[in-house]
């Protein structure tokens, strides 16, 4: 990948998940004007760096969304929740095609329709601009609320709002602001304020214009839109409802417009989409398109659209692009909701993409000037060596070269702690992703939830930190999905309407704990022995018998899952498990508390550092075993003619010694079945080791993987087999037993010492 | 054309507004307040004031003396409360 690109991926992540902070930011306080502003500026960015690429889809989408944005800054478009979830959706599809231009060069097939979705459904926020945007008051802006809401007893004519915000250097450009005021007919009210919190400190400027206007007329709206004709970019115009009006808005709301597709739906017919752009083999399409066409119409009808799935059905006699176009016209047509899931599945990249690791500068420095010492120190060297030969004494020379070595010593522990401190990254990077699934899994529920971060700035290693978000995420669901009860209950149970939910990091030891905790109902122990017992977990005497700890321990057994019913959020055939494995491949382990009507804390214990070790996964008999690569000096295949058969066992000549071979699955005991090498491969897979000194080939029936894992020193029973160096877990949650070659190999020696001597 | 006067150089003395008040007399104002902030300041002799001129009484929050000699800010305007 060329760096430019690089920097642009890299670039673009931050400024996606800054913009997504200041959108929720927004969300929470749409007066917030700088907000908008930094918004804007990261649209603003991003369009122009997409711009430098060329990804035409992505630049207009891009562009649509700073349009509106930049309308939003200007005053004359409201931030309100469309505009907030359209955006949050632009920079979702941003996050994803990034990821895919990373991972394959170019946009995923759909982006082009899902670009020309979400463009469109910014157009209709625009155009609503100062023209049409009326009458009902749910979508009055937020100032034009509290305007409206002042008036409510005046007339029965319609009043018109205006917020005029000049710009800062109108002055110089001749205008007076308030002059334009004075000429507006039917002039009810008008309030003036600073458009920004004054700048503090500064040199005072009294040739900035920093203010907000506001005012309502009973004056004819074109006649107040003419006043302002050559300020309109600086000028929000609405009209508020009359007192009959507004009684009426609220039965409308409900019916106006096209209904929007529901969001499973329009992910179907969104999957659809990408089925067909990305067909082009005849042979297969004709069948493609009819399955295609079917599964949209099943959709379509499953919420009552039969005349758009009827659509479909004829479409699809006239060929794949017209099914295409017919599906496209449905989605765009009725603002489809995002298209996450379905493009998501097929095209997100693995997660293991290389990415640039940033860290913080004073760090680099500290190393630099680390490594500017030892230069000085080994030219002390070369000074000594130069005493020696000038035939100091022996024991002079001999103190400084051990100062010298302190002193090396001391410079080289340091610098190995900083370049490791490189790997440190704060918790804050994962911590900050999660406000957005808070609050949509909030919102999906119909809780009320508030996310509390702690601790963020609490480091882990990099490999820690960016394998956190997953497993912490599935926590955070649960909490909100599980834990919490919905606003009655709460409310029944003496509690505040608002969930809380807690994410806290901190140092433990020479580990980080990271834990959720909620205020919700808590795990019922009694809930999860019959849950447990049902699943044939355990038996009833069993959980009879355990504690209430172990018992609330059970959530993380798999196949236990506590949702009555699958949830939408949760319940994706994970449970918590997963978070259990999840932990433990980091090298760490995870841990509940909860207490009945007060909430449940999940606590992730883990490394602060991992030391990775690289594994080879080789295959014995029916079995996967691990060996450290560290232990393995060669790997070899040996013809079967080239092991011979001598006293007590086999050996063969290896670069010029004879060395010992075992053959694995004899040494595990698997031997039985296997003892006779197989005749059908003519070659012998030979792993070279160091045992107490010798070379040793251990005969493995086949290599399987090479994998990076932590290993985990073997405990209980593990611990008390000979041979065993430790477990780790492979990728599908499987144990894998890391062997120990050297330990294994010794017990077998004094076999291979008469082996050698007899041949 | 001056609009802003100071009538004696005694700390407190009120700063005047005098008929129409363009916007160059913003800059005027502003620094007399700046150089006495407890002198109030008097717009019942000022018949148009732009809107850079009320700004700075917006900002620095002077006290002011009686009601604007504008009628568009005396009526719409009240004085921005003396800070």
């Amino acid at each position: 990948m060329n760096e430019l690109l690089e920097q642009f991926l890299a670039e673009t992540r931050e400024l996606v998940q800054s913009a997504t902070e200041d959108l929720l930011a927004l969300e929470a306080a749409p007066g917030d004007a700088e907000a908008v502003n930094r918004v804007f500026r990261a649209f603003h960015t991003l369009k122009g760096s997409v711009g430098l690429f060329d990804y035409p889809p992505w630049f207009a989408l891009l562009h649509a969304a700073e349009d509106s944005l930049s309308a939003a800054r200007a005053g004359t478009l409201a931030v309100e929740a469309a505009l907030i979830d359209l955006s949050l959706e632009t920079l979702d599809a941003t996050a994803r095609w990034a990821d895919a231009v990373e991972a394959t060069g170019r946009l995923p097939g759909t982006a082009a329709t899902e670009s020309a979705v979400l463009a469109e459904r910014y157009r209709p926020l625009l155009s609503l601009g100062p023209e049409t945007q009326a009458a009902d008051a749910a979508s009055l802006p937020a100032w034009a609320g509290r305007l409206a809401n002042s008036f409510s007893d005046v007339g029965l004519n319609p009043l018109t709002a205006v917020r005029y915000r000049p710009r800062g250097d109108c002055f110089f450009a001749g205008d007076d602001p308030l002059g334009l005021v004075r000429k507006i007919p039917g002039l009810l009210a008008v309030s003036i304020g600073p458009a920004a919190p004054w700048p503090q400190g500064e040199e005072f400027d009294a040739y900035a214009c920093n203010l907000d206007i506001t005012l309502v007329s009973e004056g004819p709206r074109a006649e107040v839109e003419t006043i302002f004709r050559l300020v309109g970019d600086q000028v929000a115009v609405v009209t508020l409802p009359t007192a009959a009006d507004r009684r009426t808005v609220v039965g409308e709301a409900k019916g106006a417009g096209a209904p929007a597709l529901e969001p499973v739906v329009a992910a179907i017919l969104a999957e659809q989409v990408r089925v067909l752009a990305g067909t082009g083999d005849a042979d297969t399409d004709a069948g493609r398109s009819e399955a295609c066409a079917r599964a949209a119409a099943n959709a379509l009808r499953s919420v009552g659209r039969s005349d758009d799935a009827e659509r479909c059905g004829q479409a699809s006699e006239h060929g794949a692009d017209a099914l295409l176009a017919a599906i496209e016209s449905i989605l765009v047509g009725h603002q489809a909701a995002p298209f996450a899931t379905g493009a998501e599945l097929s095209e997100t990249p693995s997660a293991d993409v290389a990415r640039t690791l940033r860290v913080d500068a004073s760090r680099v420095d500290s190393l630099v000037a680390l490594v500017g010492e030892l230069v000085v120190a080994r030219n002390a060297l070369g000074h000594l060596a130069a005493r020696a030969e000038a035939g100091e004494e022996a024991s002079t020379l001999a103190r400084a070269i051990r100062e010298a070595d302190a002193n090396i010593g001391r410079l080289t522990t340091t610098l190995h702690r900083s370049a490791v401190s490189l790997r440190l990254t704060p918790l804050s990077q994962v911590f900050r992703r999660f406000a957005r699934p808070v609050r949509e899994a909030a919102r999906g529920l119909g809780k009320d939830v508030v996310l509390d971060v702690e601790g963020e700035d609490t480091e882990a290693d990099r490999g820690i930190v960016e394998n956190l978000f997953e497993p912490l995420l599935h926590v955070v669901r649960n909490a909100v999905d599980h834990g919490l009860e919905d606003a009655g209950t709460r409310q029944r149970s003496g509690k505040p309407a608002t969930g809380r939910i807690r994410i806290e990091a901190g140092q433990d030891g020479d580990g980080i704990v990271v834990s959720v905790s909620d205020d919700g109902r808590g795990i019922d122990p009694a809930f999860i022995r019959r849950r447990a017992v049902e699943r044939g977990l355990r038996s009833t005497e069993a959980v009879a018998a355990m504690d209430d700890d172990a018992v609330t321990d059970l959530i993380f057994a798999p196949g236990f899952s506590t949702a009555e019913s699958v949830g939408a959020l949760s319940g994706r055939g994970v449970g918590m498990d997963a978070v259990r494995v999840a932990a433990e491949r980091m090298g760490g382990r995870v841990s509940v508390e909860s207490r009945v009507g007060l909430g449940t804390a999940i606590r992730l214990h883990l490394p602060r550092t991992i030391a990775l070790a690289r594994v080879m996964v080789i295959g014995a008999g029916g079995e996967s075993y691990g060996v450290a690569m560290d232990a393995i000096v060669e790997i070899v295949r040996r013809s079967r003619t080239g092991i011979h058969a001598v006293v007590g066992g086999n050996a063969t000549v290896h670069r010029g010694q004879t060395i010992p071979v075992f053959r694995l699955v004899e040494l595990l005991g698997h031997g039985d079945h296997f003892s006779a090498p197989p005749d059908g491969v003519p070659e012998a897979l030979l792993l070279i080791v160091g045992a107490l000194g010798e070379s040793i080939a251990l005969e493995v029936d086949r290599f399987e993987d090479r994998i990076e894992a932590v290993i985990r020193p073997p405990l209980g029973l593990i611990g008390s087999l000979p041979g065993v160096a430790g477990t780790t877990l492979l990728g599908d949650g499987r144990v894998l037993l890391v062997l120990d070659p050297a330990s294994m190999l010794s017990h077998a020696l004094t076999v291979a010492q008469d082996i050698l001597e007899g041949g | 054309m001056t609009a802003v006067h100071r009538t004696d150089a005694g700390p407190g003395a009120p700063i005047r507004l005098e008929g129409v008040c363009p916007v160059e007399d913003a800059e005027t104002l502003a620094s007399l307040i700046l150089e006495d902030p407890t002198a109030p300041v008097d717009w019942t002799a000022c018949t148009r004031m732009h809107t850079a001129v009320y700004q700075v009484l917006l900002r620095l929050r002077p006290a002011v003396l009686g009601t604007c000699g504008d009628p568009f800010i005396g009526r719409w305007l009240t004085p921005p409360r003396p800070g």
